[in-house]
């Protein structure tokens, strides 16, 4: 046990100085003037083009002071709206919850007529097309997808 | 730049095992490391922020792409992947008595490439980032038994390959 231990370390120093012996890999030639070519294009794409945070502060505090504005006024005009009061819309609603309960009382009405065994192989034979396509899900993934 | 874009480029090419990526990483630390250029300059700790910038987009970037439907926490296991890597081992058709730094560096970092993902970057965290291995295991998404054990494999699965290409433990020490 303690050999192990003495072994590991002596392997852990080992690998640890090998590694840290290394020199750097030398980056490519053309690693500054990508970088360089990239600033430069930075620099010439417009400052309203930028994100925000890299605009100008006078546009920034002008931009924020805008969007207050528009906050304020949106809100002022709200508030000068005609008062609507809840009653019409209720009864709007129910108007149109109306040919719904129509619709549940016929489907209702329906199932009654159509044999059980007939309701049974349908709901067999739906769980069956589920279990088929989350199984043919499963293989495109598997196949598709997941690396190897 | 020039002072740092060796140490950035050797980070990101180590941790990711792509040469075309980690270029695009050192450009996008670099792209960074301009925007904070009035903090940066003359500041004794650049290099360490530029290489801690690099280690988190290389980490980001195998996170989001390389395994974009299985995250770190849920690569095979060591045991699984340890197969393949060690059919993997080139027979060494020369021995490689007396080889100079920069040969080595080239042998070592193939035989880093070499490792399972996992294995490497874990090795790479502990002894070339110098990272604790609790942080490793935070990075990596992996509990902390499992960092243990890629790093104690991952060291002796180095060894193994350097050796078949004929370094010899006093040259592995030297």
């Amino acid at each position: 046990m303690a050999a192990d231990r003495d072994t590991d370390s002596a392997l852990e120093r080992q690998v640890h100085a090998l590694l840290r012996s290394l020199p750097p890999r030398a980056a490519p030639e053309r690693l500054a003037a990508r970088v360089l070519e990239q600033l430069a294009q930075r620099a010439a794409t417009p400052w309203w083009r930028r994100q925000v945070v890299q605009w100008p502060t006078p546009a920034r505090l002008s931009f924020a002071l805008l969007a207050l504005a528009l906050m304020l006024l949106s809100l002022a005009g709200s508030a000068s709206l005609p008062h609507v009061t809840a009653a019409p819309v209720i009864a709007w609603g129910q108007h149109l919850l109306a040919p719904l309960g129509v619709l549940s009382r016929l489907l209702v009405a329906l199932v009654g007529l159509v044999p059980m065994a007939w309701l049974e192989a349908f709901l067999v034979l739906a769980v069956l097309a589920y279990l088929f396509l989350f199984g043919l899900g499963a293989a495109a993934y598997r196949l598709l997808f997941l690396p190897r | 730049m020039r002072a740092y874009q060796d140490m950035v480029f050797t980070t990101a090419a180590r941790l990711t095992g792509r040469d075309a990526q980690a270029e695009d990483i050192a450009q996008e630390v670099f792209l960074r490391a301009y925007q904070h250029f009035e903090q940066l300059r003359g500041n004794a700790s650049a290099g360490g922020w530029l290489k801690t910038v690099a280690r988190n987009l290389s980490l980001n970037y195998l996170t989001r792409h390389r395994r974009r439907w299985q995250p770190f926490s849920q690569l095979p296991p060591a045991d699984e992947e340890d197969a393949s890597a060690e059919l993997q081992i080139p027979v060494p058709d020369t021995h490689l008595a007396d080889i100079s730094l920069e040969e080595r560096r080239a042998l070592v970092d193939d035989a880093l490439g070499r490792l399972p993902e996992r294995q490497r970057l874990s090795l790479v965290l502990y002894h070339f980032e110098e990272l604790p291995y609790d942080e490793i295991a935070k990075q990596l998404g992996v509990p902390l038994a499992t960092v243990k054990s890629d790093i104690h494999r991952a060291r002796h699965a180095l060894l193994k390959q350097l050796q078949s290409r004929g370094m010899s433990a006093d040259m592995l020490e030297a």
